[in-house]
């Protein structure tokens, strides 16, 4: 607890009350007297190591001492509003559930340069424009064509 | 190792005493056929377990069916003889081969070069079979049966010669069965399951041979080639073109065109269906499905007037290919190409909304009940006589008939269907019909063609004709433009000067006519639409007479129809009251009709375009009203020869599309004068009040009274004109095949 | 072309005139409703839902919170039909055992579907069961949910081809989550559950029923 003052009254010090603020804000310090998710988080955070950060804003920390084994991998999402288990991309899914040791940012570099696409996270329920639909969904606009014959185009002759 | 054999034979013998009883269990009336297949260690001493066999009796044996529906036709009943499969006598004729005897003892011996309808090879000696008292396995196809021979096919002698000829084949065969269009009906695949090891012993690296490019139709991968030499046998027997050949020897051995050519034979795509691996196969359908994802349905074909028999593979509401179904009095086991490939047209340039065409002249879909209320208001405006229906090459029965009630209905009776001329001869059947029937011209022994290219015009015939002029060295005589024949004929004229003399006796000709035992003359419907018609079939007649053509036992003067609906239409006596009805009409209504010459249209006409291809007379049209294509429908079609057959919906209709007379039906209710049939069974119960005929499918209905008896002397002046050619292009003749882009790129490789 | 124009003009008025012109037809009937448009119907997204009657800012509050609670409790305690048909009920298992514990979610198994919220169905749905599990779908109390587990359960997964399994449970009742995998971790299945607390979450049950 002392560390976290000392930290705080250092940043206070750098930037400026302003920005420390600011900064409190963003890193939803602020949020946490609402969300108990991300209280708990970030009183878990004490004492944890940053492991990386991905490009969504999502830090993965762990900690082994004093942490029972099977939960010292855990995440601290970007989004401090609207988080959710889907925004974590594929490359930190195998570390933060231990499918593998190799952290989000190693497994990057395999990550195939031509076809890769980018991490969507699931938007459910969060309106239909944002939903992924494939290309036979219905409600994709560019739906495939299922028509199998071709018709004549009326032409002026 | 000794006892292990000594229990095999011990356990064997046993097997085999109950063998019997098992079989008579399984299958008491149905009889299939079952081979084991099973790898019998004995094989390896044939002589001990033949030994072990012999004490066997077979005393009562249950009589087993032949394959496939073989049949025996004894010509002369002093020429039977007796032969044993398997302990089965079986009465065969002379002459048969012992592969023939052993399918009518209904025993399938497995073949890879025999096929029946061409000539014997005897080269892939898939075909050995066991014959008592001869020191080696006999080729089963091409020995001919004996008298008192025993035959025995299911010995491990058999089976071993099988198995080593199979391991053989395979031994240059690439293994490519996943990759290979003919997996799933491959004849060696099939084979492969029942004498086909698990392994080779061939450890060298196979052959490969380079790729032919026969044309666009038919794909070939050599490798796979096992040299059975069907393809060449069939075009150079069936197709009657020399392109095929089998060149070098040994393991250079292989099928080719001798030079750098495309195959031009108009019945190319059937050397698909006889090649038993998948060297030869079907371009257009390539890598489209497999077999076992089709659904097949049994229909017709409605490109010429043959009507030959087909089966539509059709996946979901695709049609994907086309393939021939057997009719031995049709098309044998043949269709010509256009038939096999034309599918495709199916698929482009479909009419699925009802159209309008407005002010503007642009067209603008609409619903049915708008379009059929504009064509309903302008059907009460126009007189009655001013009313011209014309049906057009593909139409059916059922449609034509509605179409003829609905004209009828509103006073008018000009209608016609397309091919048939202004004004056709519809009173007599035997005036239209090919007489003689197409598996009764194999009888005729001098052939005369007038004005007609039966090779363009209606290739299965043509098969038909080569077959008798192969079969029996018949003489056939041709008027007409030069042309293409593929067997021995005399090119006698090009014109009706050439008719004449051999109605006059002063031809050469004539004397072949006149000792000719069923002479048959053949006269293109392309004369139809000739002027002096009337002359020139009176002077058709006058030859009939003279060479005793038309007798109470033969009729051998035979009109060649070019389109599906013709004989339908003439049947069904759509013909029209007066010859320059398309000038005079206000109101015209073309079902499918696309050769109408619309130039002759009057320019303030109403034309109404019902039909399935935008192709050529929708640009003339005032309304377009979507129809079903004949894939789609369930329809009557009567072929050249009379005989009514029905195609049946394999894939479903496009669009807002609905079948011809069901728009004709919905019309005149709109119209106010109700038709009175709801339903395809009540449409064809009127049918049965104009023409029974059309009803008795697959049968074909001979024509009653011959026409030569009955009909008046024509004595017109004739123009000494020669006949033009009524089919300019074999791929192209109606609107779907114009449509198909198979048969565009036929037409731009193969017709040059 | 002296008829033309009056084709077109009727085609036109001919939506007013069709109509008084008295026919049955046969078998186009069905085709008088269709769209005249030439290509297959574009589909067209359903317009946003027409603003509610007329109703103050105060009792939407009210009502909204009276739904927000209404939510708040359904989704607090969602108890699943368990109907556990092959392995992905191992994985449901597992979630709702001590690691990933489903109680803590107030989801409770609850083998009994006349006091069960939600049915969860995990595994190869076969022509033989769907009989039962539509029974048991149907005596549930609204409100009611469906969650399908697994590859199997949404489309027939790895058994669509055969003869004996029905291809995907959405046949037979209406499912509102679709874990997908094969079979779902018990990871992804919690979330699925989380998903459908967060549709549970959008119901405006009280609302509805208030401007009704």
């Amino acid at each position: 607890m002392a560390s976290l003052l000392k930290n705080a009254l250092k940043a206070i010090r750098e930037k400026g009350i302003v920005n420390a603020l600011r900064t409190l804000r963003e890193e939803g310090y602020t949020k946490c007297l609402l969300d108990g998710n991300i209280l708990q988080t970030k009183i878990h955070n004490i004492g944890g190591t940053l492991v990386g950060v991905d490009k969504f804003g999502n830090k993965y920390y762990q900690r082994y001492e004093g942490i029972p084994h099977g939960r010292h991998r855990w995440v601290e999402y970007g989004d401090k509003g609207r988080y959710n288990a889907s925004q974590i991309p594929a490359e930190w899914h195998g570390w933060l559930h231990h499918i593998t040791d190799h952290t989000g940012d190693e497994l990057l570099m395999l990550k195939p340069k031509r076809y890769g696409i980018d991490h969507k996270q699931n938007y459910s329920g969060e309106g239909e424009e944002l939903i992924y639909h494939s290309k036979g969904h219905a409600l994709n606009p560019g739906q495939r064509d299922w028509t199998r014959y071709q018709s004549w185009q009326p032409t002026k002759k | 190792m000794g006892l292990g054999l000594l229990a095999l034979r011990a356990s064997r013998s046993l097997a085999l005493n109950r063998l019997p009883r098992a079989f008579a269990y399984q299958n008491p009336s149905n009889n299939a056929i079952i081979r084991g297949i099973v790898s019998t260690p004995e094989l390896q001493n044939p002589e001990a377990a033949a030994a072990v066999q012999q004490p066997e009796p077979a005393p009562e044996l249950p009589p087993r069916k032949p394959v496939a529906g073989a049949r025996v036709h004894f010509t002369n009943p002093d020429d039977a003889i007796e032969v044993f499969v398997d302990g089965y006598p079986v009465k065969v004729p002379k002459g048969m081969t012992v592969l023939q005897a052993c399918e009518i003892a209904g025993v399938d011996i497995p073949r890879f070069c025999y096929h029946s309808r061409l000539s014997v090879a005897g080269n892939c000696r898939m075909c050995l079979v066991e014959v008592e008292k001869s020191p080696k396995p006999v080729a089963s196809c091409a020995m001919p049966a004996l008298p008192g021979m025993k035959i025995k096919t299911d010995t491990p002698i058999a089976k071993k010669a099988r198995e080593g000829v199979m391991e053989f084949l395979l031994m240059n065969h690439p293994l490519d069965c996943p990759i290979c269009d003919q997996g799933g009906e491959c004849d060696l695949q099939d084979q492969s399951m029942a004498f086909g090891s698990d392994r080779g012993r061939f450890t060298e690296m196979k052959r490969s041979v380079v790729d032919k490019n026969l044309g666009p139709l038919v794909k070939t991968v050599m490798t796979r080639c096992i040299q059975c030499t069907r393809c060449v046998r069939f075009a150079t027997e069936v197709a009657g073109v020399q392109d095929l050949g089998i060149l070098g020897r040994g393991s250079g051995e292989e099928i080719g065109t001798y030079v750098e050519k495309l195959m031009t034979s108009e019945l190319s795509g059937n050397v698909i269906d006889i090649c038993p691996v998948g060297a030869l196969t079907s371009k257009p359908f390539a890598f489209k499905a497999r077999n076992w994802e089709l659904k097949g349905t049994e229909s017709i074909d409605v490109t010429d007037a043959v009507g030959s028999n087909i089966r539509i593979d059709s996946r979901g509401p695709e049609v994907l290919r086309i393939t021939p179904r057997l009719n031995e009095d049709i098309n044998e086991e043949w269709i010509s190409d256009k038939t096999r490939f034309f599918y495709d047209g199916l698929k482009r340039q479909r009419l699925n909304d009802p159209m309008i065409r407005g002010p503007d002249g642009r067209f603008k879909a609409v619903t049915w009940r708008d379009a059929l209320a504009v064509v309903a208001e302008v059907l009460h405006q126009v007189k009655a006589e001013e009313i011209v229906g014309v049906a057009g090459k593909l139409s059916d029965a059922e449609s034509m008939m509605a179409l003829k009630d609905l004209l009828n209905k509103m006073g008018s009776n000009n209608i016609w269907c397309e091919g048939n001329g202004s004004d056709p001869q519809a009173d007599l059947r035997s005036g239209f019909l090919l007489n003689s029937s197409i598996a009764g011209l194999e009888k005729a022994d001098v052939f005369l063609l007038v004005g007609t290219q039966p090779r363009v015009e209606a290739a299965m015939v043509n098969a038909r004709i080569r077959k008798t002029v192969r079969a029996t060295q018949a003489k056939v005589g041709y008027i007409g433009p030069p042309t293409d024949i593929n067997y021995d004929h005399q090119h006698l004229g090009t014109g009706t000067q050439t008719l004449l003399e051999i109605a006059e006796g002063r031809h050469p000709f004539c004397s072949a006519l006149l000792h000719a035992k069923n002479p048959a003359i053949i006269v293109g419907a392309g004369l139809f639409e000739h002027k002096d018609k009337d002359a020139m079939f009176s002077a058709v007649e006058t030859i009939a007479k003279l060479g005793k053509v038309v007798r109470p036992d033969w009729n051998g003067l035979n009109v060649l129809l070019l389109n599906a609906a013709q004989s339908a239409a003439l049947d069904l006596g759509l013909v029209p009251e007066s010859g320059n009805s398309v000038e005079s009409a206000k109101f015209l209504y073309l079902m499918g009709a696309d050769d109408v010459d619309l130039d002759k249209v009057a320019s303030d006409a109403f034309v109404v375009y019902q039909g399935h291809h935008g192709d050529r007379s929708v640009y003339r049209a005032n309304v377009i009203l979507p129809a079903s294509a004949f894939s789609e429908k369930e329809g009557t079609y009567e072929n050249t020869e009379g005989c009514s057959q029905e195609t049946l919906p394999a894939v479903p209709i496009v669009g807002d599309a609905r079948d011809d007379w069901k728009i004709i039906r919905a019309l005149s209710e709109v119209a106010g004068i109700r038709l009175p049939y709801d339903t395809l069974g009540a449409v064809r119960t009127r049918i049965r009040t104009v023409a029974p005929n059309l009803l008795h499918l697959d049968e074909r209905e001979p024509s009653a009274i011959s026409s030569v008896a009955v009909k008046p002397q024509f004595s017109q002046k004739v123009s000494i004109a020669p006949f033009g050619a009524a089919v300019e292009n074999f791929y192209m003749t109606d609107s779907i095949t114009r449509a198909s882009k198979i048969m565009a790129q036929c037409t731009a490789q193969l017709l040059k | 072309m002296a008829l033309l124009p009056r084709a077109a003009r009727l085609a036109l008025v001919s939506s007013q005139r069709a109509a008084s012109i008295h026919t049955t037809l046969p078998a186009l009937s069905s085709s008088a409703s269709a769209s005249s448009s030439t290509s297959p119907a574009p589909y067209a997204r359903p317009s946003p839902p027409a603003a509610p009657p007329s109703m103050s800012k105060t009792a939407e509050f009210v009502i909204s919170k009276v739904d927000d609670v209404m939510n708040y409790v359904r989704r607090g305690s969602i108890w699943p039909m368990t109907f556990g048909l092959a392995c992905c009920a191992v994985e449901m298992m597992h979630t709702g055992a001590a690691r990933y514990d489903f109680d803590r979610f107030g989801i409770i198994f609850r083998p009994s579907p006349r006091q069960s919220d939600c049915m969860i169905v995990a595994g190869t749905l076969t022509n033989k069961m769907a009989p039962a599990l539509r029974k048991v779908y149907d005596q549930m109390p609204e409100p009611r949910w469906v969650v399908s587990m697994g590859s199997c359960a949404n489309g027939g997964g790895y058994y669509h081809y055969s003869y004996s399994v029905v291809r995907g449970c959405d046949r037979i009742v209406p499912v509102d989550i679709y874990v997908p995998g094969c079979p779902p971790t018990a990871e992804a299945l919690l979330y699925g559950m989380l998903q459908l607390q967060k549709k549970i979450s959008r119901r405006k049950d009280f609302y509805h029923w208030w401007t009704k």
